[in-house]
């Protein structure tokens, strides 16, 4: 063999490994390229969940009303743990929870178990320290969270409920679920050899949820809600409801139920015959058509007035026979306020209650919100019509007459109502609302004027005197209804007792509504009245309202 | 000789390329332990910030300034030192 074939065969066998590898690299990337590649997907990638918190709500000056804090789940996997006895020892220490009680689990699951769910970060960070510190291995970390409301849970009616899995159940997280909350992302990571996971710019992304600013103001409602709550129970009463509005801007201040229940909100949901503070509609409609007038007088038919066969009777018998226009509301007169209905008739009256906004929704974006009840006034009968001037055979929400003795605070314009202010979403942008929208000029402003006096009389000479509050003009107007039983029938002793006013009759700041669903012990407007006063007391305190009259230094 | 210093050169890229990526690979995962801590930390904030807002609840004070006497006051007995002008403009 000459020395130039030794030199070409060891150059051949030098080239053989390549040849080979070659053909193995061949082999492996054409005929196993599928199974190759999942293989290494697994190795070196993973998928993780983004997850992102709930939005907030918050009220009108970002006072946080519902969060979702970041919390953990806690598990064992049993085959990974290295160090059992120790691994059970950190849990129980850190967790607060009985070694034996998790012995007992370890010996009853196979293999994967819960140990605690809502960790708080505290808890977890002093398990992590210690885990790492005695380098334990198999405990498992699910991030989750929980919903909260810091300002101790109030609004809980008009804010709703979520379930475990982020979503809301009722009111505004189920009306703004979409806004609130966005789907878990699966996203693809490049894992690390000794755990967590590799940074990559491609896992950058801006969370696509929005914080609900209510127009609530959450100190307002937490003096609401424990101001109705405290009388409610002092009377008895089956339910009862407060709503606090702006006139000149139709923002609810605060709307607060008894009995507060998820995403149940009376305001907005209780339907009711309003009484005798729909005469104030009523005689707003007569005055503003030139039915009536301030030197009206009406006949109290010795407390007996007749109207096709049906008599209609005022609570008691006057002192005075004839009565004028202010004297038929300060007594709260229901032959008088039938009278003036009457004499206006149906279809005035109709078109009237239609522009004060009875009979369809408000709007005022709340889930489940009724819109009364306001039969074609063609349906009515001629004591339909008297009935309908002093609040019977009409069925109203709160926020319906709030919102139109708010026009008449305002000066006869019916403003739109809002319950929710703004939604700010994560990149900075805005919606906004709450912007006063003018919905129609109801009664002109001489009518409004004439209307401002006669509900100031009511509360300076009439049953509204528990409403006065020194310092402060008040105007409004008490109700008591008898409750409807069906069949044509009103139950004598079950009672709605309420009072809607606003403070101060000049320029008022706040229109407030008191409803008292069959109060034992109190059975008529008064105790509304009186109630209103409570609550108007710290809304002018807490908003800094000056006096308006003189009697303030005595 | 050329060819020498081509692969040198050569070799010398791909080894700086390497280095290059692993520093990216390390850098990314110290990133991502960072971001885990920011994270964490916000948590821990958030829950503090709870844990005080359970203590500044209206509720709380409430009964405490009531154990001290302390109640919320007439609005008559206020003293505006500064009255906006709107406040008395009317609105009509």
């Amino acid at each position: 063999m000459t020395l130039k074939t030794r030199i070409k065969i060891c150059g051949l066998l030098c080239f053989l490994p390549a040849i080979a590898l070659c053909v193995r690299l061949f082999y492996l990337q054409t005929f196993r390229h599928g199974e190759l590649t999942v293989k290494a997907e697994k190795r070196i990638y993973t998928q993780t969940q983004k997850d992102t918190l709930r939005g907030r709500i918050l009220d009108n000056k970002g006072v946080v009303l519902a969060e979702s804090l970041r919390t953990y789940a806690i598990a064992v996997t049993k085959k990974n743990v290295n160090k059992k006895d120790a691994l059970l020892s950190a849990i129980a220490d850190t967790l607060d929870l009985k070694k034996q009680d998790l012995q007992k689990i370890w010996a009853d699951k196979k293999n994967f178990f819960y140990v605690k769910k809502n960790v708080t970060p505290m808890e977890y960070e002093e398990l992590e320290k210690r885990t790492s510190k005695e380098q334990l291995t198999g405990l498992e970390v699910e991030p989750e969270y929980t919903r909260i409301y810091p300002f101790d849970g109030i609004a809980q009616d008009i804010i709703g409920a979520t379930n475990s899995k982020n979503k809301g159940l009722s009111g505004i997280e189920l009306m703004y679920n979409k806004e609130l909350s966005e789907e878990t992302k699966s996203q693809r990571v490049k894992r690390a050899r000794k755990g967590g996971i590799i940074y990559d710019k491609s896992q950058d992304f801006v969370p696509e949820i929005a914080d609900i600013y209510l127009t609530i103001d959450a100190l307002g409602q937490y003096y609401a809600e424990s101001t109705i709550k405290e009388y409610a129970e002092k009377y008895k009463v089956n339910s009862a409801f407060v709503i606090v509005q702006e006139p000149y801007t139709g923002n609810i201040l605060a709307a607060a139920s008894y009995p507060s229940k998820d995403g149940l909100s009376l305001p907005f949901q209780f339907t009711y015959e309003p009484g005798s503070t729909f005469k104030t509609i009523s005689v707003a409609a007569a005055l503003d058509s030139g039915n009536t007038d301030m030197n009206s007088t009406y006949d109290m038919e010795n407390n007996k007035w007749t109207l096709t066969g049906i008599t209609i009777k005022d609570h008691e018998k006057q002192k005075k026979n004839i009565l004028n226009l202010s004297e038929v509301m300060e007594v709260s007169s229901n032959i008088g306020a039938g009278k003036i209905a009457y004499a206006m008739g149906a279809k005035t009256l109709y078109s009237y209650l239609k522009k004060f906004g009875f009979g369809i929704k408000s709007n005022v974006d709340f889930l489940g919100e009724s819109g009364g009840i306001l039969r074609e006034y063609t349906r009515w009968q001629p004591i339909d019509t008297a009935k309908a001037g002093y609040g019977y055979t009409v069925s109203v929400t709160g926020v319906q007459l709030i919102t139109a003795y708010s026009a008449i605070a305002n000066g006869g314009t019916l403003m739109q109502a809002h319950l929710v202010d703004k939604i700010k979403f994560a990149n900075g942008e805005e919606k906004s609302f709450a912007q006063p929208i003018k919905v129609r000029r109801v009664v002109s402003a001489v009518t409004d004027g004439k209307l401002k006096t006669l509900l100031r009389n009511v509360v300076t000479k009439g049953t509204g005197k528990p409403a006065q509050i020194l310092g402060y003009s008040v105007a409004g107007k008490t109700g008591t209804t008898e409750k409807y039983a069906g069949g044509g029938k009103y139950v004598s002793s079950s009672h709605i007792a309420s009072f809607c006013g606003f403070v101060p009759s000049v320029n008022p700041r706040f229109t407030i509504l008191v409803v008292l669903d069959q109060p034992e012990k109190a059975l008529f407007g008064t105790s509304s009245a009186h109630i209103f006063a409570e609550i108007a007391k710290k809304f002018l305190t807490l908003y800094g309202v000056p006096p308006d009259q003189e009697d303030y230094a005595s | 000789m050329k060819t020498i210093y081509i692969i040198l050169l050569a070799g010398l890229f791909l080894l700086l390329l390497s280095i290059e990526r692993v520093q990216k690979e390390k850098t990314g995962y110290r990133a991502a332990s960072v971001m885990e801590d920011i994270s964490f930390k916000q948590a821990r904030n958030q829950y503090l910030r709870y844990q005080i807002g359970i203590y500044k609840s209206p509720d709380k004070i409430t009964a405490a300034a009531k154990e001290a006497g302390m109640f919320v006051t007439e609005p008559r007995n206020l003293i505006i030192l500064k009255v906006k002008e709107n406040d008395f403009k009317d609105k009509n």
